[in-house]
């Protein structure tokens, strides 16, 4: 697939002042973002994941590292230049309880990102309405306000306000993952209605693998703040290199397979990410690690379709 | 699928006020004290124009003194003779001024401090709410004495301590209002919509943060005037003759057995001028945030 990259971040770092250190939440991270995909973005909590989605369309100032969006440098944007930048990325976030001011009705949402971008009233209301009619929300109940309403419909309300300025990349924030199971695969189907109506692309970030699957065409898995592995959806499913990975993908509990012995799981904690260990961040808890994982700092390599961060990389195969 | 426009738009149109307002008008309780609460500042900015202050508010007249309630004199008279249903109207002013006037000052300083506390953060945040700490260490009670004790007795003294004393509380409860509405995912949304900061702080962040900001006003208000009439019950706050309900309260303790009436209308003003403050504060409170409304 020769794809046109639509983002490309090189190098990103965040580092998080905390009481007792410097938290590293993302630490030279690299990846490009194709025109129309949808990559995921997977790993534990705490690993970085949203503070990544969020410096890639600039929300969070990186401490180093750039992100070119198109032929823009995202990074060298002023503050206004920034703003007016803005309606070519939107977010969709986790929680659509919180991402909604209850003092809005959910009109008054949606239209925030059209107001922003300088339309008119008019041009707002029947903007609202194909909007509504997109994302299947009942047009008589614009009016409500967000507690009138379920979380489903919310996140509805949600993806309406990030779509409404035609954006070529969405962030999605876990988008379904606070929502009940029977509306998150109608919220999916929204999602990936959309994708094909408007031509969006998509970075969506999700610790549940089984939505991962169904929506991604490549999946990125990340560790502690740097990226393990990144891959076509079915190479990573199908061939993990990565062992981080292949423990996340054991842990999913599927029906009709027995349940995985203990060897096969990933136990410990995740490290701290004031003092991240010397070398693969990911040693510690790793049954291959050797002397030169706690020396080197192994890199991303490998073809196109599938790089991996690993001095040991060994293709297990998902069914062993 | 074809909706007509006109169905909803009236309703989407409908400002916030016009909403606090309909769900205000619901709660009957609290709308009557409102309006109980407009005829007590009707009497106090209109008393001078049916009361003659020298002759019936503090001129004595020793031949009519301790009477009770009559035609002549609706909540009778004092140990000077003086009418009480005059000087209890008259009173009204003083403790309007308190309970409005100190809360006003007290409300734009701990506003001040405690947004910019909220905004700047760091040491500038740090010390200023240690600062306010120690002063919430001392009793208020305590405090308003020594703030008196220090200008003097009187009006003004009494205006500025009571005021004093309540910063510490307002900057508290702005600090943190303006803190867990600025942290909240839809003002990251609102950036994120490329939102202009101006927007946001007009629309987002203070329309949140001005709810409970003003309902704690008015509970305050009623509790600053309680405060005010307390100080003065003990001498330090209006002297007589000056009508001040806390004065003429302790005026009547000597004749409660007597003369009742002497406590019990100055009593019920200061009591129902509160409570009125408390039930509106309550409306409010409800009809402000629309997850409490029914």
């Amino acid at each position: 697939m020769a794809q046109e990259v639509l983002l490309e971040a090189k190098n990103l770092t965040k580092t998080f002042k905390a009481p007792n250190g410097q938290v590293q939440a993302v630490t030279d991270v690299s990846l490009q973002i194709y025109k129309g995909e949808t990559l995921s973005l997977v790993g534990e909590s705490g690993c970085g994941k949203s503070t990544l989605g969020r410096l890639l369309i600039r929300l969070i100032e990186p401490d180093s590292g750039s992100v070119r969006f198109g032929t823009t440098e995202l990074t060298a944007l002023k503050k206004k230049e920034l703003r007016l930048f803005r309606r070519h990325m939107q977010l969709i976030f986790q929680d659509p309880y919180a991402s909604l001011d209850p003092r809005f009705t959910i009109e008054k949402s949606i239209c925030e990102p059209l107001r922003a971008a300088g339309y008119s009233q008019k041009e707002q209301q029947e903007m609202v309405l194909d909007l509504a009619q997109k994302t299947g929300i009942n047009p008589e109940h614009l009016h409500r306000y967000p507690h009138q309403f379920s979380g489903g419909q919310r996140q509805r309300v949600g993806i309406a306000r990030a779509i409404a300025l035609r954006p070529e990349l969405v962030v999605c924030d876990e988008p379904v993952s606070a929502l009940d199971v029977s509306i998150q695969a109608q919220t999916l189907n929204l999602l990936k209605r959309l994708q094909r109506e408007l031509g969006l692309t998509y970075l969506f970030i999700s610790h549940d693998l089984s939505v991962v699957h169904y929506i991604s065409d490549r999946v990125c898995v990340m560790f502690l703040g740097r990226i393990c592995e990144i891959g076509t959806t079915e190479e990573i499913y199908a061939h993990p290199m990565h062992p981080y990975t292949k423990f996340l993908l054991n842990a999913t509990p599927q029906i009709g397979k027995k349940a995985m012995g203990k060897d096969k799981l990933l136990t410990g904690e995740i490290p701290s990410p004031i003092n991240p260990p010397s070398g693969c961040r990911f040693r510690t808890r790793c049954p291959y690690a050797t002397e030169k994982c706690s020396q080197e700092m192994p890199v991303l390599t490998g073809s196109d379709d599938h790089q991996v961060a690993c001095h040991h990389p060994q293709e297990f195969m998902m069914n062993e | 699928m074809f909706v007509k426009r006109k169905k909803y738009v009236t309703k989407a149109t409908g400002s916030h006020g016009g909403d606090i307002w309909r769900n205000f008008k619901a709660n009957r309780l609290a709308l009557i004290a409102a309006v109980v609460l407009v005829l007590i500042m009707l009497v106090a900015i209109g008393c001078d124009f049916f009361i003659d202050y020298n002759t019936q508010v503090i001129g004595m007249n020793p031949a009519e003194r301790l009477q009770g309630p009559s035609a002549a004199h609706w909540f009778g008279t004092d140990s000077a003779g003086r009418d009480l249903f005059a000087r209890v109207l008259y009173g009204t002013r003083y403790s309007l001024i308190f309970g409005i006037g100190c809360t006003f000052f007290s409300m734009a300083i701990g506003c001040i401090l405690g947004a910019t506390a909220a905004y700047y953060g760091g040491v500038y945040d740090s010390v200023l709410m240690r600062i306010m700490d120690a002063l919430m260490c001392i009793p208020y009670m305590l405090l308003l004495l020594m703030i008196v004790t220090v200008m003097g007795r009187g009006l003004e003294p009494m205006i500025i301590a009571l005021s004093i004393a309540s910063v510490p509380g307002y900057t508290r409860i702005v600090r943190s209002v303006v803190l867990s509405v600025a942290q909240q995912d839809f003002i990251e949304a609102a950036r994120a919509s490329g939102s202009t900061d101006r927007f946001i702080v007009m629309h987002h962040i203070l329309p949140n943060a001005i709810g409970p900001i003003l309902v704690d006003a008015m509970m305050s208000i009623a509790s600053t005037i309680m405060s005010a009439a307390g100080l003065s019950y003990i001498g330090m706050g209006i002297q007589p003759p000056t009508p001040e309900w806390g004065n003429m309260l302790s005026d009547a303790m000597k004749y409660m057995r007597t003369n009742p009436s002497m406590a019990i209308f100055p009593g019920l003003a200061l009591v129902l001028t509160a409570l009125c403050f408390n039930l509106v504060g309550d409306g409010l409170a409800d009809a402000i945030d629309p997850r409490r409304r029914k």
